[in-house]
């Protein structure tokens, strides 16, 4: 589904990304993981093409990913269509009067009547459990609830791919075993799934693969999950641990 | 936790329609990302070629000073050259930067002022621009050698007000982080951007609306901030005065720049 060749990326001086390789088969659920300042952000933004690679090859479904493919509307469109992305920021993610026009955003936009859009936009909530804050006004929401709100817009677009950065930041124990059960039964329906991380311990059992970036910007070790969450010795010198 | 809705569970076959304009596409955000890349990392002081902050912004105040009252083309001429002169000295990354600058901006004056010069002011038109162009070039040539903190600093040692100090310290942290997110919203609009959007104005205007809230809150926090750190309203610098062979050099240019404005002007 999705493959980066010797992809690297800076913004200016050094290399943010470095020689990075990757392949990604649908239906996966891959952790990245890797210590602050490595690069994790900007491998999930260059995934949802806001970045280009400096270098190297970005193929999404056997389509190259390039300046030229995402100028073409068409390309684009259906490219963000097939691949959500829930930002690190959600504040900078809501950008609706309310609630409910955050959500419908999408599906409008894909062309759905009003009377579709709506299902989606209940459906939703309802899955989120925000059905409350339907017309309440984004930016004054609290941190979980903006979280909530982020997810529910991207996930009213049906995206094949979710990609997510650090979703567990700043929610409350209860709001990380919720949004573990939503990853989960996404994953389970089918929905690829990429999610940096720090908190492993409420993402257990979710996530078949782990990717480990290094502070050098490359790839230090991709593998089972299992295996390399419960490598230590390893985990402590990539200073993860 | 509720079942998953039935249409998550397919995968979208979605075909999007032709837009008639391509909105928000790549070089509306590569002219924005450009925008928010002017960060207020300041220059690097490199440590041969550094010289007192102080002295350049004093010199650069008088330079402009001079050269925007100054009518005579030759008193231009010769502050454009000493300008060229110590551009000449910088390194050929850093001339780019300074010139690109400089040159747009030049070019804007000479769009805004044509109309005049098809009235017969067209004397005036040159004039004007190279006064532009002279202050523009210097005060980005200082912008690109001097460290932000560095030239607070030097506010502060020419007896600026602590507010003022306050307010050009925040307001350049500000223009970076509110660019670095008006990049970032309009970034997750692209994102959602998937189809026919109607209201493409009221998008913008969304966004518009929440960096206002997003900067007055970052105006409160960091003033918050500021106080949890002791900050009373007193600006503290360490560092003493040094004056070396550049320095006096270029105090000394710009003393013969002030005797030579008063000579032409008599
Ligand atoms: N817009 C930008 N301009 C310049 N440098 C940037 C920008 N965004 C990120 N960087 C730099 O790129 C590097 C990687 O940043 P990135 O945000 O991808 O890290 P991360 O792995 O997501 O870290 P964290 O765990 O803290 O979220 C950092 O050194 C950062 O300073
Ligand atoms: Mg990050």
């Amino acid at each position: 589904m999705i493959q980066l060749s010797g992809v690297s990326y800076s913004y200016g001086e050094g290399d943010v990304l470095s020689q990075i390789d990757i392949a990604i088969p649908r239906g996966e659920a891959v952790a990245i993981i890797g210590p602050n300042g490595c690069g994790k952000s900007t491998l999930l933004k260059l995934l949802n093409g806001i970045v280009l690679p400096r270098e190297g090859r970005y193929v999404f479904d056997g389509e190259e990913v390039s300046a030229a493919r995402l100028n073409q509307p068409l390309f684009a469109k259906r490219f963000h269509q097939r691949i959500g992305f829930l930002f690190q920021n959600s504040d900078a993610q809501l950008f609706c009067p309310v609630v409910h026009d955050e959500i419908a955003f999408g599906p409008r936009q894909m062309g759905l009547s009003e009377e579709a859009v709506d299902r989606r936009v209940e459906d939703c909530l309802q899955l989120l459990g925000i059905g409350k804050l339907r017309s309440r006004v984004p930016y004054h929401l609290s941190e979980g609830e903006k979280r909530k709100v982020a997810l529910a817009s991207v996930l009213a677009l049906n995206p094949e791919v979710l990609v997510l950065d650090e979703p567990m930041n700043g929610l409350d124990p209860r709001m990380k075993h919720f949004l573990r059960e939503i990853i989960l039964s996404l994953n389970e329906s089918g929905k690829t799934i990429l999610c940096s991380t720090h908190d492993f311990k409420y993402i257990d059992g979710v996530f078949r693969t782990a990717l480990v970036l290094g502070e050098d910007h490359r790839v230090a070790r991709s593998g089972p999950y299992h295996e390399i969450i419960h490598d230590k010795t390893f985990l402590r010198a990539q200073n993860i641990l | 936790m509720q079942p998953m809705p039935e249409w998550l569970l397919k995968d979208e076959q979605y075909l999007p329609h032709r837009d008639r304009e391509a909105f928000l596409n790549r070089s509306i955000l590569s002219f924005l990302s450009v925008l928010s890349k002017g960060r207020p990392r300041g220059g690097k002081e490199e440590g041969r070629g550094r010289m007192e902050p102080l002295v350049k912004v004093l010199a650069v105040f008088t330079a402009i000073l001079l050269v925007s009252l100054t009518r005579s083309p030759s008193f231009l001429a010769m502050a454009g050259t000493g300008l060229l002169v110590v551009l000449s000295l910088q390194s050929g990354e850093r001339i780019a930067t300074v010139l690109k600058t400089s040159l747009a901006v030049a070019v804007f004056t000479v769009l805004i002022l044509l109309p005049s010069a098809f009235w017969g002011h067209g004397s005036s038109l040159v004039m004007i621009t190279a006064k532009v162009l002279i202050s523009v070039t210097s005060v980005k040539l200082v912008a690109v050698t001097t460290e932000w903190a560095s030239i607070s600093g030097a506010f502060k040692r020419l007896g600026a007000p602590d507010l003022f100090i306050l307010v050009f310290d925040i307001a350049l942290k500000y223009i970076t982080l509110l660019g670095e997110f008006a990049l970032t919203m309009l970034y997750a609009l692209k994102l959602r951007s998937v189809g026919r959007n109607a209201g493409k104005t009221t998008s913008l205007a969304g966004i518009a609306g929440t960096l206002f809230l997003k900067s007055k809150e970052m105006a409160e926090e960091m003033y918050a901030a500021m106080e949890c750190r002791g900050f009373t309203g007193e600006y503290h610098v360490g560092r003493m005065l040094r004056l070396g062979f550049r320095e006096v050099t270029l105090g000394t240019a710009i003393v013969l720049l002030v005797v030579t404005f008063y000579f032409v002007r008599a």
